[in-house]
């Protein structure tokens, strides 16, 4: 397996279209870093401000990474018979699967952090960090996001196995994300759950703002409640292992009976 | 039920149902594609559960679509098809559950909504030590309650406990909002539901008065039935309700903190006689003055449920001038009045923090009215709820005699703690910034009654504050302000909203500003308490006059001779 994954890393560092989606979404975290500028035009900001209050928006973005970078990695080396070969070379069905499993995971958690993180440390060079958040309660809102990034990683590798073309996974995924934007429920629950990877990772990504004020000219002073329900976490991280788990098995079944053109 | 609900189970039952032929012909056509299709109904599933959200009554629906899944890790066909027909039939039970136990369908969970609530109010509240919390008594005490409320699903219950447990602070900008009840009429209905729990009963009156020396009356007295018949009208001396004194019966029944909150004791005491007033069984025996001043009992039966009168009698005392907020109106050929509703302007002022035009507008005004021979100025201050303390440095400076004025003080925030900055060794907050104002005196020295009531709060509580000491202002009403005068802060779960004080204003020595402490008493006084008498009643429910303001202009006549 591990000679699979490393013959996979060596190919995926020299797919030029993954440098170009990762250096575009860069930009895009840049930009936001750059909105966060503009909006505080005059006015004091800091690093532990964008952090805390741009995640949710840094996150969705790298969310889009992780898929098609999960997409690509499962389902690349189907097109050119790679997994054929691997499978004539004697390497069992097993190691095939988890080795694109294992490689997607890893680059595509490298990924995300790389994302959601390169514009707070480059921009932490310029301002400081400041006050509205602790670093380590901001560190450990970002290792909880590691649990649902993982998942949505094998819940997509499954799918990509079974569909093989990155193109459909994107556009269902795309439509199923819209169809539910339309459907209006009263339930607070939504988004918010820990049922599907994503609204985890939305619920996670979100900091809530305090704001405290004054009398005098200028007394305000914004702080961030990183404070998370300890049934959350406890949710949050045993959801994602079953569903990682699942996922993983699921798609191996699948994977092991399925025929090979 | 909810439409993504209704959407998981018909998708359910159609793919299930699908399974079936999808069984028979996997063994016709063999391939590994045919694996997918039994991952459909679990997939699905998970999606709509994770946007909907998890609700027990779908749990059958949820089985059953999971077990669709034996088709994916199995080939038997047998199976394939017993477990989808089981998925179908699942799904039909979730139906039925999910129908035939709507109250707890989609139920909210209270205790969660506490629970979650709670901890931030604990961290952000800065009048706990003030007050005297107990955090640890309070949460053992209240979170059994909301529990009970769940086990009800009962959202009266839930607002119930709410209002109890709010009322423990003694603290205006401590409220609760359930958000399905955000309108004034969702508020009022499920207010009359909180009541009707509660056992809050109408028996034909209201009461109000002085309990602790003079009398309570009769009030918005029905004008027929057993309280016409025995001769009971507005005005009339009641002297006990139900075999207990007015003030006992309104003390002692469990309408505290359903009936209104107040933060300062005063105020509570001036309407416990209305309390008293919706507190019984299905009648109450009366004894009260005839008009010959002969004692008489009368039993009055209960009429319904006590929330309508109650909120009548409430809001005729608490009346101010109706007209817009920043309105003006002239009372006389002498006086004028200019209506605070809130401490709110308008939205450009709000988000600049400028407030020089609302300024320009009001000194415009008095200029108009002082050449028009005014002399008196009343500021209806009454249920101004408050808002922006900009606001009321740029009122208290139109307003103001000539000079700075010390408004409050600044809380010392630290940075580092995310909180307020205490003294070490006393445990007293420590001060930050003096806030002043500069008056300008722009109605030059004439006089000014501002009149206040027990929903006057916040900034509302501050302009009092600041204007009362000044020599041509008397602050009047028939109670205080409310006392509540700290910045506030809001924490949020599911459908419910708590806001409570978390941003500190000290006076000058330090302490708390204005709100009232462990002793019940708000620093914020008044210069004249009009006393809910015999000629009060008469004014406001005979006449239908606004009494307070009568007694303003009784007060301008004779200030000026």
């Amino acid at each position: 397996m591990m000679k699979i994954a490393r013959s996979i890393l060596y190919g995926y560092g020299r797919q030029s279209i993954i440098r170009v989606i990762f250096i575009v979404m860069l930009l895009l975290m840049f930009s936001e870093l750059l909105v966060f500028i503009q909006a505080n035009d005059g006015n004091a900001f800091t690093m532990s401000e964008f952090a805390a209050s741009y995640l949710q928006t840094m996150s969705t973005i790298a969310e889009m990474f992780i898929v098609i970078n999960t997409c690509w990695v499962c389902t690349m080396d189907f097109g050119d018979k790679t997994a054929n070969y691997e499978l004539m070379t004697g390497h069992t069905r097993l190691d095939i699967y988890a080795a694109r499993v294992a490689v997607s995971v890893i680059t595509g958690v490298c990924g995300y952090f790389l994302l959601i993180l390169s514009p707070v440390i480059a921009g932490c060079f310029i301002w400081s960090w400041g006050s509205c958040v602790y670093v380590s309660d901001m560190i450990f809102r970002w290792f909880m996001l590691i649990f649902p990034v993982v998942r949505i990683i094998v819940e997509t590798a499954f799918f990509s196995f079974i569909v093989r073309k990155p193109a459909v996974v994107l556009i269902a995924g795309f439509i199923i994300n819209e169809f539910f934007t339309i459907v209006p429920t009263n339930n607070e629950m939504v988004y918010t759950s820990c049922i599907l990877g994503t609204s985890n990772l939305a619920k996670l990504t979100i900091v809530d703002a305090r704001t405290t004020y004054g009398l005098s000219d200028g007394a305000m002073w914004l702080t961030f409640d990183t404070m998370l329900p300890k049934s959350y976490i406890a949710s949050t991280v045993i959801a994602a292992l079953i569903a990682s788990v699942l996922f993983f098995y699921l798609g191996y079944t699948f994977f092991r009976y399925d025929d090979i053109d | 039920m909810e439409t993504l609900d209704i959407v998981l189970i018909i998708l359910e039952i159609i793919l299930s149902l699908m399974l079936i032929p999808a069984a028979k012909l996997s063994k016709k056509y063999v391939s590994s594609k045919w694996r997918i299709v039994f991952v459909l109904p679990s997939v699905v599933c998970m999606v709509i559960a994770g946007f909907a959200g998890f609700e027990k009554l779908m749990l059958p629906a949820y089985i059953g679509a999971v077990i669709t899944l034996a088709g994916f890790f199995s080939t038997s066909e047998k199976l394939r098809i017993s477990t989808a027909a089981a998925a179908a039939v699942l799904g039909l039970t979730a139906v039925f559950l999910c129908v035939n136990v709507p109250e707890a369908y989609r139920a909210r969970n209270f205790t969660k909504e506490f629970d979650e609530i709670f901890p931030v109010m604990k961290k952000y509240y800065v009048l706990a030590e003030h007050k005297g919390i107990d955090w640890d008594e309070l949460y053992e005490k209240y979170r059994p309650q909301f529990a009970e409320a769940d086990k009800a699903h009962s959202k009266a219950m839930n607002y119930a406990v709410w209002c109890r447990f709010v009322y423990e602070f003694h603290d205006g900008h401590v409220g609760y909002i359930d958000k399905t009840a955000m309108d004034k009429d969702n508020e009022a209905v499920l207010m009359a539901e909180v009541f009707d729990l509660m056992g809050a009963g109408d028996y034909g009156l209201s009461l109000m008065g002085n309990t602790t020396d003079g009398n309570s009356y009769a009030v918005n007295v029905e004008d027929s039935g057993a309280v016409a018949d025995a001769g009971i009208h507005n005005g009339t001396v009641i002297t006990s309700w139900d075999g207990m004194s007015i003030h006992q019966a309104g003390s002692e029944n469990p309408f505290e903190g359903i009936s209104g909150m107040f933060a300062d004791k005063d105020n509570e005491e001036f309407f416990i006689p209305l309390r008293a007033s919706i507190y019984g069984g299905d009648s109450v025996t009366v004894t009260y003055l005839d008009d010959n001043g002969s004692e008489k009992t009368a039993e009055l039966p209960r009429l319904g449920g006590g929330y309508a009168r109650y909120m009548e009698t409430y809001e005729n005392v608490c009346r101010g001038v109706e007209i817009e907020n920043f309105g003006w109106q002239e009372i006389d050929e002498d006086t004028v009045c200019f209506r605070l509703k809130s401490m709110e302007f308008d939205t450009a002022s709000a988000k600049n923090e400028n407030y020089d035009s609302m300024k320009h507008e009001i000194i415009a005004k008095l200029d108009e009215y002082k050449a028009a021979g005014k002399k008196n100025l009343v500021i209806d201050m009454r249920n101004n709820g408050g808002g922006s303390g900009q606001l009321v440095q740029a009122l208290g400076s139109v307003f103001a005699p000539e000079g700075t004025h010390y408004y409050a003080t600044d809380g010392y925030w630290d940075d580092n703690t995310h909180s307020y900055a205490r003294d070490p060794e006393t445990g007293a907050y420590l001060k930050g910034e003096d806030c002043y104002f500069i008056g300008e005196d722009r109605w030059e020295g004439r006089p000014i009654i501002i009149l206040v009531n027990s929903n006057s709060a916040s900034a509302a509580d501050h302009f009092t504050m600041i204007m009362r000491g000044f020599d041509n202002v008397t602050v009047m009403g028939f109670t205080e302000s409310n006392g509540s005068a700290q910045g506030v802060g809001a924490a949020e779960s599911g459908k419910s909203m708590l806001s409570f004080s978390s941003c500190l204003l000290l006076d000058p020595d330090g302490n708390v500003f204005i709100d009232s402490g462990s002793d019940y008493e708000s620093g914020n006084d008044i210069d004249i308490r009009v006393p809910f008498d015999e000629n009060a009643v008469r004014t406001l429910f005979d006449e239908d006059r606004d009494h307070i303001m009568d007694m303003a202009l009784e007060e301008f006549q004779r200030m000026n001779g």
